[in-house]
């Protein structure tokens, strides 16, 4: 385990605050950042470690002026639990259903699940036995030419062909959610990000930290839903994802685990709006949900898989 | 661990006896020991006893008598439903681990803080363990399951993966299933932790442990502790599971004998 | 048949003997003890395929608050300086937590000179290959060359002739849930160990070698082992965690692998390849086969892959034959049996072969296997010709074939689909089976007897997953004529206080410690028999002699008179301590002429399996669902009964694992395992397995030679493996190329045409 010390927060400045002396890391469930602590993954693991759970006011699911508002430290248990979530942003709820198991859960938060590690085997490898472009200035990505079966089939982000690890993060996406953070407000579509020499899957700043999602409430009549593939039907992350919101005459459609960045499968959206969904023209819409991708050497099957996914999330919503 | 220091205090395998916790492992010269490993006295004994028992100790409101796992939500119940100046006639509020009595939840709080559920110096933290209070000195970076394998001598919870992929160390936090692997000790002051060692009362099986028991629903054992765990926190909000119920509540445990069927069906049906 | 009646073997009321302490968390496992009083080990690996270590400079660790000290290859009598692996153990930390040992071993450098290695086996095996330096001039050794006949000229004179392949069954590390680990501390120039052997006396003699110690100052220790399926023998983290503590000055050590480290340093299941050529008739007769099967051994210079063929060579009638193996030799971790090696990698290999014959013939494959069945009683086609003990292999297949509706559930490969549009497959498969063998006189037990007429049993071996000491009690207690409840387990897996009961290994226990545990109670029976006419209440009786009497529910009874019977309390009244040891037996056909061959004579205690799957594969994702498993296993006679149910049904499951889900992950160009954590080698989970559709069953045949015919199973009730892989093919018509790997979702649209 990387050596750390380890700091309360009182609130959100104080744990700006440290975070801002630099080699410093937030920790809300730790469910993630244990594993990397452990795994030694990190060339520039950090030296301290800001608690978040002791900063009072950040776990709430509520709704205020036509907005679902989530403390950024909400359990992943209590959104997948929330009756609220379930009837009205069911993708969301379905999403933190999703991910890993009951005991993570538990833990594990809706912030930390959209600030957390890449889990690309090379990246992970312990003691960083892979010093890939993701930690290291001068590394490369050695899953392009390696083992990927699990890796993008929409190209690289970066030079990295590593995919969005989050189950909740297409959710968000798909309900034109925004993040709260100490700083600012984004869009969850501009709230991802990867770039070289940066371990994190987000645009958050080294002393930033998430406080709140926010989704507005969607128009009367929609049907969202999420489905998750993965080779085990628990603990793994999204092979191949999909959340669909779908209402009247507007579709939102995004892939997870297909690429770095929760994907808008924009083609998929106009095949889709405005027609009666059904079997055919579910497929039709699963079948350009793969406009654009491109496999890499072992995961052409992830196309066929998105296909049947997209398919599938739409027909939940019918 | 110096000698001196195994002399001025009750000796920690004194403590634990007392405690009701078993120390397994062969006979070994402990002086021996106590200079060849060189650390530190790393647990504090607790001068008051305390009644043993396995059952979450409960805060009692004295004004209704409502009960209370935690002082947290004794208090949130006192400054929403009465006022903090009425004057309390019939009983104090009184600490559930050493039965110290008092007039005020704020004298209450003092004396739970300087006792019991407070971090008073740097890396030493206060928790109950199968209701049980204790205080264990830990490096910021110990996880739970480290702490109570390796400092309080609960052997019952394993560690199978030390990642949260295979649920082996699963203990209740607070009533609610968490993995220790990922659970650092400096972050589990005043909380209520429960392993395996707290179903049976040390003569008698839990109705849990008899059903496995009579099932068999294990092989190797090494992961059933982890599964009664979570069967423990499943049977409290869901008596009467069905298998698929089961499944859902277990499905981060893994058993690499292969004997999930049984389990499964065991904790399905409740007991 | 007619079995004999037994009192306490089969009973299924009778329970683990260690149930209570389990269900309680009580169990003791290798690291549960010494808390707050020892030190920790950690173990670092090689980032290289091939090559010598040419320094390790370890200042750095040894400067770090908490590190006690560093331990090398220089130390570590199995380690080396010569790497033939990528993850082989190179160096070790001792610290004052793990946490701290983990981290110290970023600070220990080491330095290499690489050297060109392979991993891929078929690279190793092809011509012009570099070699991998683990056997010296080759990569290859032809490990087994059977001939029986003529098998060439059989198969060109055939009607059909066939030549089929099978590319690389998956491989696996056994993944344990509890992880490899030991404690180990010195008293003077004792050496104390506790870790998790499936053979304690292994460990023990192995470290008295490495160490060149006497094995009077070598004690080694196993209560309860946290599952092993063979990976837990050898010397292991017991010599490591002893020679760990030795550089301490003898304070105990800790050494728990990370699951990482787990994974790289022990051994996984051989990945197996085939060619078999066949030479049949038109309507299914087998006339002739040529069968060559590749196995990778990794760096494990011998590695036991010669046997894969075992249940093609006996399972069927052909009388020209020819059974080759070659073990490749490649930088890449250590194999070794999970389980087995006939089954499950050698059994999907022959199995498939047969199903492609089958398709090939436009026949059902069941009715090819039944054609062909070697008759129950017929010795082996080739030396030494053993025969069989028991086999029940043609009424476990035709048991199958009732259970599942086989009969009407059966359809051409690719031609059946579901209302909900997946593709329906079933599949019967089954052999006779290389395990279950009555070890020689190696194995011992020891019983003891209490002044109350009760007794212990003292088992010289570990418990494993299905409770082998408890299979022990159930035989004692047999043999003495006891009630299940007046034999308990004394001590067990202590090299101290018993003597050696053998490898807790499905089959070589039972059949080995449970020959022993008769030879042990039956030397107690001659005791306490002689003992018995001394007794009021039997020697009154005139010229009674030890002959007259036998033991049934805990008393000693005159057979001429039955009312004249004494209890073992009164036996035991006033008798000295009184111990008994016995050892096992060389497998003989000791209680009736098999085959026409007589009493007395060698034969083979030998466990058979056959298993049906029934699969949905979904066309869209290639996600396969096993609707349905059967199990059946011969289990010569039922010991602990609820013990063989759970084994079987756990067999069920593992098999689930090892066709859908297990394998590690390796990136090729360094050999690096990169599937570090259960994620990327996976276990199933609770969603993943239908516990209502798995069907399991005993069939007793009686077996000659094992102890009241009992026979191990462990390894026989692993064997669906091939039937769910053949009733994937029955579902889609096509075979999946399985790469080495389990046959996962892309692998299954890949051989759809649709990735």
């Amino acid at each position: 385990m990387n050596k750390f010390t380890h700091v309360n927060a009182t609130s959100v400045d104080d744990a700006v605050a440290t975070l801002a002396q630099g080699k410093a890391a937030a920790i809300a469930g730790g469910t993630d950042l244990i594993t990397v602590l452990k795994g030694m993954v990190s060339p520039t693991a950090p030296e301290k470690l800001v608690n978040l759970k002791t900063i009072s006011g950040l776990d709430y699911i509520k709704e205020e002026s036509g907005m679902l508002k989530i403390g950024a430290l909400t359990t992943l248990t209590a959104i997948a639990k929330s009756s609220i979530v379930n009837s009205k942003y069911t993708v969301l709820a379905q999403a933190a259903k999703a991910v890993g198991s009951p005991e993570l859960r538990n833990t594990g938060t809706i912030g930390g699940n959209i600030c957390q590690k890449s889990r690309c085997i090379y990246f992970r490898n312990e003691h960083n036995a892979f010093n890939c472009l993701r930690k290291n200035p001068q590394g490369m990505c050695y899953a392009i030419a390696g083992t990927n079966t699990k890796h993008s089939i929409f190209g690289a982000a970066a030079g990295c062909v590593d995919v969005c690890p989050s189950d909740t993060a297409p959710a968000l996406v798909a309900l034109g959610a925004s993040i709260v953070t100490s700083k600012r407000t984004i869009a969850a579509a501009d709230f991802f990000e990867v770039k070289a020499a940066d371990e994190g899957i987000n645009v958050l700043d080294t002393d930033e930290i998430v406080t709140e999602i926010q989704v507005p409430e969607p128009a009367s009549g929609t049907k969202s839903a999420y489905v998750k593939f993965a080779f085990r039907k628990s603990i793994d992350f999204p092979l191949v994802s999909c959340a669909a919101v779908i209402s009247g005459s507007d579709a939102s459609i995004v892939l997870g685990g297909v690429y770095n960045l929760p994907r808008r499968a924009t083609a998929a959206e106009d095949s889709i709006k405005g027609k009666t969904i059904d079997d055919a023209s579910a497929t039709a819409a699963g079948d350009a949900a793969t406009n654009g991708s491109a496999a890499l050497g072992m995961n052409k099957y992830k196309i066929q898989i998105t296909k049947a996914m997209t398919k599938r999330a739409i027909l939940a919503c019918k | 661990m110096s000698e001196k220091e195994e002399t001025k205090q009750i000796s920690r395998r004194q403590f634990l006896r007392n405690a009701g916790i078993v120390v397994g492992g062969t006979a070994v010269g402990s002086s021996f020991l106590l200079s060849a490993c060189g650390g530190e006295e790393v647990t504090k004994t607790v001068t008051k006893t305390v009644n043993v028992t396995t059952a979450t100790p409960k805060f009692v409101c004295p004004y209704d008598s409502q009960e209370f796992d935690t002082f947290a939500a004794l208090q949130a119940h006192v400054e929403a439903n009465h006022s903090a100046g009425d004057p309390i006639t019939v009983n104090k509020f009184v600490s559930p681990y050493d039965g110290a009595e008092f007039d005020t939840l704020e004298q209450l709080k003092a004396h739970l803080d300087a006792n019991f559920m407070s971090q008073g110096e740097p890396g030493v933290v206060s928790f109950l363990v199968n209701g049980k209070p204790v205080t264990v000195k830990v490096e910021d970076y110990w996880t739970l399951d480290f702490v109570l394998r390796d400092r309080l001598a609960l052997y019952g919870t394993k560690v199978g993966c030390g990642v949260g992929q295979c649920g082996a160390c699963t203990v209740l936090v607070d009533g609610v299933p968490t993995f220790a692997c990922l659970t650092l000790g400096i972050e589990i002051a005043g909380k209520s932790i429960e392993t395996i060692e707290s179903l049976s009362d040390g003569t008698n099986l839990s109705p849990l442990q008899q059903k496995f028991y009579d099932n068999e629903a294990f092989q190797c054992g090494f992961c059933t502790s982890g599964f009664m765990m979570a069967a423990k926190a499943l049977l409290a909000e869901n008596p009467n599971p069905t298998v698929d119920e089961v499944r859902e509540a277990v499905a981060g445990h893994i058993c690499t004998c292969g004997n999930l069927k049984n389990t499964v069906a065991t904790i399905a049906g409740g007991v | 048949m007619a079995l004999p009646e037994l009192k306490v073997m089969g009973n299924a009321a009778n329970h683990d003997k260690t149930a209570y302490t389990i269900v309680t968390g009580n169990a003791d496992f290798a690291s549960d003890r010494l808390a707050g009083r020892k030190l920790y080990g950690a173990v670092k690996t090689s980032t290289i395929m091939r090559g010598v270590i040419t320094s390790i400079d370890a200042s750095k660790a040894l400067a770090e608050p908490g590190v006690r000290a560093v331990v090398t290859y220089e130390d570590v009598p199995t380690w080396s300086d010569a790497i033939f692996a990528w993850g082989q153990e190179v160096a070790g930390v001792v610290a004052d937590d793990p946490f701290i040992a983990e981290r110290a071993l970023d600070l220990i450098d080491v330095e290499y000179e690489e050297r060109p290695g392979v991993f891929d086996p078929d690279e190793a095996m092809a011509s012009g290959a570099p070699l991998t330096g683990i056997r010296p001039d080759s990569n290859t050794r032809l490990a087994t060359d059977l001939t029986r006949g003529d098998p060439d000229g059989a198969i060109a004179a055939a009607p059909v002739q066939l030549e089929t392949t099978f590319d690389y069954s998956t491989t696996y590390q056994h993944a344990t849930l509890e992880p490899h680990q030991s404690i180990a501390w010195w008293v003077g120039d004792q050496v104390y160990i506790w870790a998790p052997s499936q053979h304690v006396f292994g460990m023990k003699n192995g470290i008295v070698n490495a160490l060149g110690m006497p094995a009077n100052k070598v004690h080694v220790y196993t209560h309860f082992t946290g599952c092993g399926h063979g990976d837990k023998t050898g010397t292991n983290t017991g010599e490591v965690s002893a020679i760990m503590s030795k550089k301490v000055n003898g304070a105990p050590v800790n050494l728990i692998k990370t699951r990482k480290t787990n994974i790289l340093t022990h051994s996984r299941q051989f990945s197996i390849k085939s060619q078999i050529k066949w030479g049949a008739t038109q309507d299914g007769k087998i006339l002739a086969v040529d069968a060559k099967f590749f196995g990778n051994g990794g760096r494990n210079a011998n590695a036991p892959i010669g046997n894969c063929h075992f249940g093609l060579r006996t399972t069927y009638n052909i009388p020209d034959a020819r059974f080759q193996v070659t073990i490749i030799s490649t930088n890449s971790p250590l194999t070794g049996y999970w389980r087995c090696v006939n089954d499950p990698p050698g059994a999907v290999n022959y199995d498939s072969a047969l199903y492609k014959l089958a398709a090939h013939l436009d026949m059902d494959p069941y009715e090819v296997i039944m054609n062909n069945l070697q008759p129950n009683d017929a010795p082996d086609l080739d030396p030494p010709n053993r025969v069989w003990g028991g086999i029940a292999v043609k009424e476990m297949f035709e048991w199958l074939h009732q259970e599942t509706g086989y009969a009407s559930k059966w359809h051409k490969p690719g031609t059946k689909t579901l209302p909900d549009g997946r593709m329906h497959g079933i599949a019967i498969t089954g052999h006779r089976d290389s395990h279950g063998a009555v070890n020689g006189a190696s194995r011992g037990m020891m019983v003891t007897m209490t002044p109350d007429g009760t007794c212990f049993v003292n088992v010289g071996g570990a418990r494993g997953c299905e409770g082998g000491p408890t299979v022990c009690c159930h035989i004692v207690a047999e043999t003495l004529g006891m009630n299940y409840e007046d034999v308990n387990l004394g001590e067990w897996g202590d090299t101290d206080t018993s003597i050696d009961s053998g490898i807790q290994a499905g089959s070589g226990f039972t059949g080995g410690a449970g020959s022993a545990s008769v030879g042990a109670a039956t030397e107690m029976r001659e005791k306490l028999f002689a003992r018995a006419i001394t007794k009021a209440g039997l020697r009154e009786i005139e010229g009674i002699k030890v002959e007259d009497l036998y033991a049934e529910n805990s008393e000693v009874i005159y057979r001429p008179d039955p009312t004249k019977r004494i209890t073992y309390r009164q036996v035991m009244a006033g008798t000295p301590p009184t111990a008994a040891s016995g050892n096992g037996w060389a497998s003989t056909l000791r209680s009736k002429s098999v085959g026409g061959v007589p009493q007395g004579s060698v034969c083979n205690s030998n466990g058979n399996a056959c298993t049906a799957a029934e699969v949905a594969v979904d066309p869209d994702t290639g996600a396969v669902e096993v609707l349905g498993l059967w199990n059946a296993v011969d289990t010569g006679r039922t010991v602990f009964k609820r013990g063989t149910i759970k084994e079987m049904s756990t067999g069920c499951e593992l098999q689930i694992w090892q066709a859908l889900f297990a394998g590690d992950v390796y990136d090729k160009a360094t050999g690096a395992l990169i599937g570090s954590e259960y994620t990327d080698s996976m276990y199933f989970t609770p969603k993943d397995i239908i516990g209502e559709n798995l069907h399991v069953k005993d069939f007793e045949s009686d077996d000659a030679a094992g102890p009241f015919g009992a026979h191990g199973i462990g390894e026989p009730c692993v064997t669906n493996y091939s039937s769910i892989i053949c009733a994937i093919f029955n579902a889609t018509g096509k075979w999946v190329d399985l790469d080495k790997g389990p046959c996962t979702p892309n692998k299954i649209l890949k051989s759809l045409g649709k990735a």
